[in-house]
C-alpha cells in the first residue's frame, strides 16, 4: 500500500515539476515581485518605512490569493475526479483514499507552498528598503504557510463531503466566510447587553478566532506589536486544525466517495418528482436559471441569507439602540449595505468561474455552437441567466439604498468606491469567465490576483476620473456632473479594458467548439 | 432504391477543395465531393484520415484555410446561420444535460431553434415515437443507458426538422442490439426523405445501409460516388460462390474441367460442399451455370461474390497510423 501511494504521490509531484505552466506561472510570480519592489523603491524617495509597506501589500495579497484559492483551486482536488466519474475508477484499481489524498491535494498544497518560498528571496530585498526586519519576514511567511494548510485541508474536507466542484466551492466559500465574518460579529455581541455567560463565551470563541487568524497575526508581526516569534499560537492552531481536517476528509472519504451517476444500463430510471416547466423564449437563460444557479429554490434559499444578513444588522441596532425608531443606524445601514455587496460580489465571481467552465466540461460547447445564433448572443444569454440568479443581492442593496439614500449620497467618497468597485468586480468577472476556459482550477485565484493587482493602476484612474468629472462639473453648476463622469468611466473601461477580454472570450470559445 | 438525379439538383453537401492544416500538419489536401439528396452516404476512413475534420467544417464549426463547402447551396463560410438551421449534427461523444429529463433537453433544443410552444409539443411527440423512446420523455438523463442516450441525441438533432444528418460514429459504444436498432431508425429517416451522412467505422453496417460512400486516406479522398460502383470496382474476372449437395471427392478437379472456369478451390473454412469459381472475363454466367448442371451434381445455390467493403477499404487506405 505504502509503495503504491508513494508511486501516485511521487508522479503527482513530477508532472507537476516538468509541466511547462507551473513554472510559468512562478516566473510570473517573481516577475510580479520584482515590480512591486520597483513600485515600493520609487515610494521609498518620498515615504517612510518603504520595505514595511511593500512587504504588508504582498502579505495582504498572499492571504487573498490563498483564501481564493481554497475556493478554485484546492476545492475541487477530489471533486474533479468525482464530475469525471474517475474515482470509481481509482477505487476499483486499487489505490487507497490515503494515496488519492496525498496525490490530488497534498501535491497541490506543496506545489502552492512553492509559491511561497519562491518569493522569500525578492521579500528580502524588503530589509534593504528599510523597516522590517528578517525575523519579521520568515514570521509572516510561516503563518501565511500555515494558514495555506489549514485552507488547503478545508477545501479538502469540502471537497471529499460534496458531490460536485460546484456544491464544494460553495461550501468552503460559506466556512472561509463564516471564519473571516465571525470575528467581528463576535466583537460586536460581546459589547452588547446579553446574560453574562453568552457574553462569557463570546469572548472566549472571539480570543480563539483572534488566535487562529492569519490577518491578526500578521498585524501583530507588521505594526510590532508583539515580540516576533517564528512558531505562533496561530502557526501551532493552523497546522493542528489543518491536520486534523486532513485525518477526517481520510475517515470519511469512503462513506462519501460513491460515484454520483452509476447508471452504465439504465436499470434505474431516474425520474424528477417536480417539473420546472416549458422553455422560455430565451432558452439559454431558462436552462442556465434552472439547471446551473439552481432556479427559484435557490433564489428563495438567497434571499432568505439576504434578508437574514440585513435583520441580523437590524437586531445588532435594536440591541445598542432598544427605543430607536429606525431599523439601522447611519453605521450599521452603510455596514449592511457593504456586507450584502460582499457577497454579491462573492457570487458574481462563483457564477463567472463556472457558466462558462460548466459547458466546456460536459463538452456542450459545440452543441451549442450549432445553434442558429451568433457566439454573442449565446454568451449574452448565459450573462442574462446569472443576472437573473443574482436579483435577490441586488434587489436587497436597492431596498438598503433606497431606505436611507441620504447616508448615501453624503458619503463624499461614495463615487469613487462605487466605481472602483464596479471597475473590480466587472474585471475580475470578465477575467474569470475568459481564465475558466483556460484553465481547470485556478481561474478564480488567477483572476482575483491580476484584478487587485491592476485596480489601483487602472482603476484608480476611474476613480480619478470620476472625482476630476465631478468637480469639473459642480465648477461649472452642473448637477448631474458627477454621473457623467461614471458614464464616461463605464464607457471608457468597457471600451479599452472589458472588450477585449470579451472578445477572447468570444474566440476562445469557437475555438473550443471546434475541438471538442 | 436510391432516387435519381438530374444535372440541376443542388448536391446536399458540395465540398470542392476543401484544404487544412493543424499547426502545419496537413490534416486534409484537395478533398472534394459531393453528396447528393436524400441518400444515405457513408464517409469512411482510418482513425486520424481527416473525417471529423471534415464533419465539423461542413457544420461551420471549422473554418477551413482553403476550398469551399456548402449545403444545399448556401456556403458555410458566407451563411453559417442558414447551414445550422438546415442540418442536425450529432458528435461522436455525448454533450447532454445530465440533470435535464429527456422531455426538457428536447423542448430547451426545440425552443433554441425558435418553435413555438404547440410546434414543440408536435415535434417532440414525433421524434420520441421515431426513436422508440416515447415512454421515458419524464426520466432523467443521467438515468439513462448509452444506447437510450445516443437515441436521445438523434431526437435532439431532429427537433428542427433538418434536411441533412451529419453523425459522427453514431453507433460506437453501443451494443449489437441498440446499433440494429439505430440503423433502423436511420432508414426510416431515409424513407422520410432526409439526406444523412454518417461517418463510422462499422463497414458491413454501412454497406447494406448506403447509398454512396467516400473514402478518405491521409487527408485525400481515395473513392466518392455510389457504393455499387464501389463494391463492382475491378470485377473484371467475376468470382462467384457454389454449394453442391452431395460433392464427389474429385470436385475441385471436376468444376475446373467445366468450360469458362478458370479455378475452382475451397475456401480455407468453409464447408465440405463450398467453393469459390473464377470465371473468365466475360464469360455469361448463365453458360457456366447450365454446364455445372450437367456434371448431374446437386447443385443448391450459384452467386456472384461481390467484393466487401472491408476488402474495398483495405484496397485504398494505406496500413499504418498517420504520423
Amino acid at each position: 500500500m505504502i509503495s503504491g501511494t508513494r508511486t501516485l504521490f511521487n508522479w503527482s509531484l513530477k508532472s507537476d515539476a516538468q509541466a511547462f505552466s507551473p513554472h510559468i506561472v512562478r516566473l510570473g510570480f517573481s516577475g510580479f515581485m520584482l515590480l512591486a519592489i520597483l513600485a515600493a523603491w520609487a515610494d521609498s524617495l518620498g515615504g517612510i518605512a518603504p520595505g514595511l509597506n511593500f512587504f504588508d501589500w504582498i502579505c495582504r495579497l498572499n492571504v487573498l490569493l490563498i483564501s481564493v484559492s481554497g475556493i478554485s483551486y484546492f476545492v475541487s482536488a477530489v471533486t474533479e475526479e468525482k464530475d469525471s466519474g474517475s474515482l470509481a475508477l481509482l477505487r476499483l484499481a486499487g489505490v487507497s483514499p490515503l494515496a488519492i489524498i496525498l496525490s490530488k491535494s497534498t501535491s497541490r498544497l506543496i506545489s502552492s507552498l512553492m509559491l511561497l518560498l519562491i518569493q522569500l528571496p525578492f521579500t528580502f530585498l524588503a530589509i534593504t528598503l528599510g523597516g522590517i526586519t528578517w525575523q519579521q519576514i520568515i514570521s509572516s511567511y510561516l503563518a501565511l504557510a500555515a494558514w495555506m494548510c489549514l485552507v488547503a485541508n478545508v477545501a479538502l474536507f469540502c471537497s471529499v463531503r460534496c458531490r460536485t466542484s460546484g456544491r464544494a466551492a460553495t461550501f468552503a466559500s460559506a466556512l472561509l466566510l463564516a471564519f473571516f465574518a465571525a470575528g467581528p460579529v463576535l466583537r460586536q455581541v460581546a459589547t452588547l447587553s446579553l446574560p453574562a455567560d453568552v457574553i462569557q463565551a463570546c469572548r472566549g470563541l472571539y480570543e480563539e478566532q483572534q488566535l487562529m487568524s492569519v490577518v491578526t497575526r500578521l498585524d501583530a508581526i507588521l505594526r510590532g506589536k508583539v515580540e516576533v516569534t517564528f512558531l505562533s499560537a496561530q502557526f501551532w492552531r493552523n497546522v493542528t486544525a489543518g491536520g486534523g481536517m486532513f485525518l477526517l476528509s481520510l475517515l470519511l472519504f469512503n462513506r462519501y466517495s460513491d460515484p454520483t451517476e452509476m447508471n452504465p444500463h439504465g436499470k434505474s430510471a431516474k425520474v424528477r418528482r417536480f417539473t420546472v416547466g416549458r422553455c422560455w423564449r430565451l432558452p439559454l437563460v431558462w436552462k442556465d436559471y434552472l439547471f446551473f444557479a439552481g432556479g427559484s429554490t435557490i433564489m428563495l434559499l438567497k434571499s432568505i441569507l439576504y434578508v437574514g444578513v440585513v435583520l441580523a444588522f437590524a437586531w445588532f441596532h435594536n440591541l445598542q439602540s432598544p427605543g430607536d425608531a429606525r431599523w439601522l443606524s447611519s453605521g450599521l445601514l452603510q455596514n449592511a449595505f457593504f456586507t450584502v455587496g460582499g457577497l454579491l460580489t462573492v457570487e458574481m465571481l462563483l457564477y463567472a468561474s463556472n457558466t462558462l467552465f460548466m459547458e466546456a466540461r460536459q463538452s456542450s460547447i459545440a452543441a451549442l455552437r450549432m445553434l442558429p445564433y451568433q457566439t454573442p448572443v449565446v454568451l449574452l444569454q448565459k450573462v442574462g441567466a446569472c443576472a437573473l440568479a443574482l436579483l435577490p443581492g441586488v434587489l436587497i442593496l436597492f431596498l438598503l439604498f433606497m431606505y436611507r439614500s441620504d447616508v448615501f449620497t453624503a458619503n463624499d467618497s461614495l463615487p469613487q468606491l462605487a466605481v472602483l468597485w464596479l471597475f473590480f468586480t466587472l474585471l475580475s468577472t470578465h477575467l474569470t469567465v475568459l481564465l475558466s476556459l483556460y484553465t481547470k482550477w485556478a481561474a478564480l485565484p488567477i483572476a482575483v490576483v491580476v484584478s487587485t493587482v491592476s485596480t489601483p493602476c487602472i482603476g484608480g484612474a476611474a476613480a480619478g476620473l470620476a472625482t476630476v468629472s465631478a468637480q469639473a462639473a459642480a465648477l461649472n453648476g452642473i448637477s448631474w456632473g458627477m454621473w457623467f463622469g461614471v458614464v464616461v468611466n463605464l464607457v471608457w473601461m468597457w471600451l479599452f479594458v472589458l472588450l477585449p477580454i470579451e472578445l477572447e472570450i468570444v474566440n476562445r470559445w469557437n475555438r473550443l467548439s471546434r475541438d471538442s | 432504391m436510391s432516387p435519381t438525379y438530374d444535372s440541376s439538383t443542388v448536391p446536399a453537401i458540395s465540398v470542392s477543395e476543401l484544404t487544412h492544416s493543424f499547426k502545419g500538419h496537413q490534416a486534409l489536401n484537395q478533398v472534394s465531393f459531393a453528396v447528393m439528396p436524400q441518400t444515405l452516404h457513408g464517409f469512411v476512413g482510418p482513425n486520424g484520415a481527416g473525417k471529423t475534420t471534415t464533419l465539423k467544417a461542413i457544420c461551420t464549426l471549422l473554418k477551413p484555410n482553403w476550398g469551399e463547402v456548402s449545403v444545399f447551396g448556401h456556403s458555410v463560410r458566407a451563411d453559417p446561420i442558414s447551414v445550422r438551421e438546415k442540418i442536425g449534427f450529432m458528435p461522436d461523444h455525448f454533450s447532454m444535460y445530465r440533470q435535464m429529463t429527456v422531455f426538457e433537453y428536447l423542448d430547451f433544443f426545440a425552443a433554441a431553434y425558435g418553435l413555438n410552444l404547440g410546434q414543440r409539443d408536435k415535434v417532440i411527440d414525433d421524434v420520441l415515437t421515431l426513436t422508440d423512446m416515447d415512454g421515458r420523455r419524464n426520466d432523467l438523463i443521467s438515468g439513462l443507458s448509452r444506447g437510450m442516450q445516443q437515441r436521445v441525441s438523434l431526437a435532439r438533432v431532429l427537433v428542427h426538422d433538418p434536411d441533412l444528418l451529419l453523425l459522427d460514429e453514431p453507433a460506437s459504444g453501443l451494443d449489437p442490439r441498440a446499433r440494429i436498432e439505430l440503423m433502423e431508425i436511420l432508414r426510416a429517416l431515409r424513407a422520410m426523405g432526409k439526406t444523412i451522412f454518417i461517418s463510422s467505422h462499422i463497414l458491413t453496417e454501412l454497406a447494406e445501409l448506403c447509398d454512396s460512400v467516400t473514402i478518405i486516406d491521409r487527408g485525400q479522398i481515395k473513392f466518392s460516388g455510389p457504393m455499387d460502383a464501389l463494391l463492382d470496382a475491378d470485377d473484371e474476372t467475376p468470382r462467384f460462390s457454389l454449394r453442391l449437395g452431395q460433392p464427389p471427392e474429385n470436385a475441385v478437379e471436376l468444376l475446373q474441367s467445366v468450360d469458362g472456369v478458370v479455378t475452382a478451390e475451397q475456401p480455407e473454412y468453409g464447408s465440405p460442399g463450398e467453393f469459390d469459381l473464377e470465371l473468365e472475363a466475360g464469360r455469361d454466367s448463365n453458360l457456366v451455370l447450365q454446364s455445372l448442371i450437367g456434371l448431374g451434381i446437386p447443385i443448391l445455390s450459384f452467386s456472384q461474390r461481390r467484393k466487401q467493403l472491408n476488402q474495398a477499404f483495405m484496397d485504398l487506405t494505406t496500413r499504418g497510423v498517420r504520423t
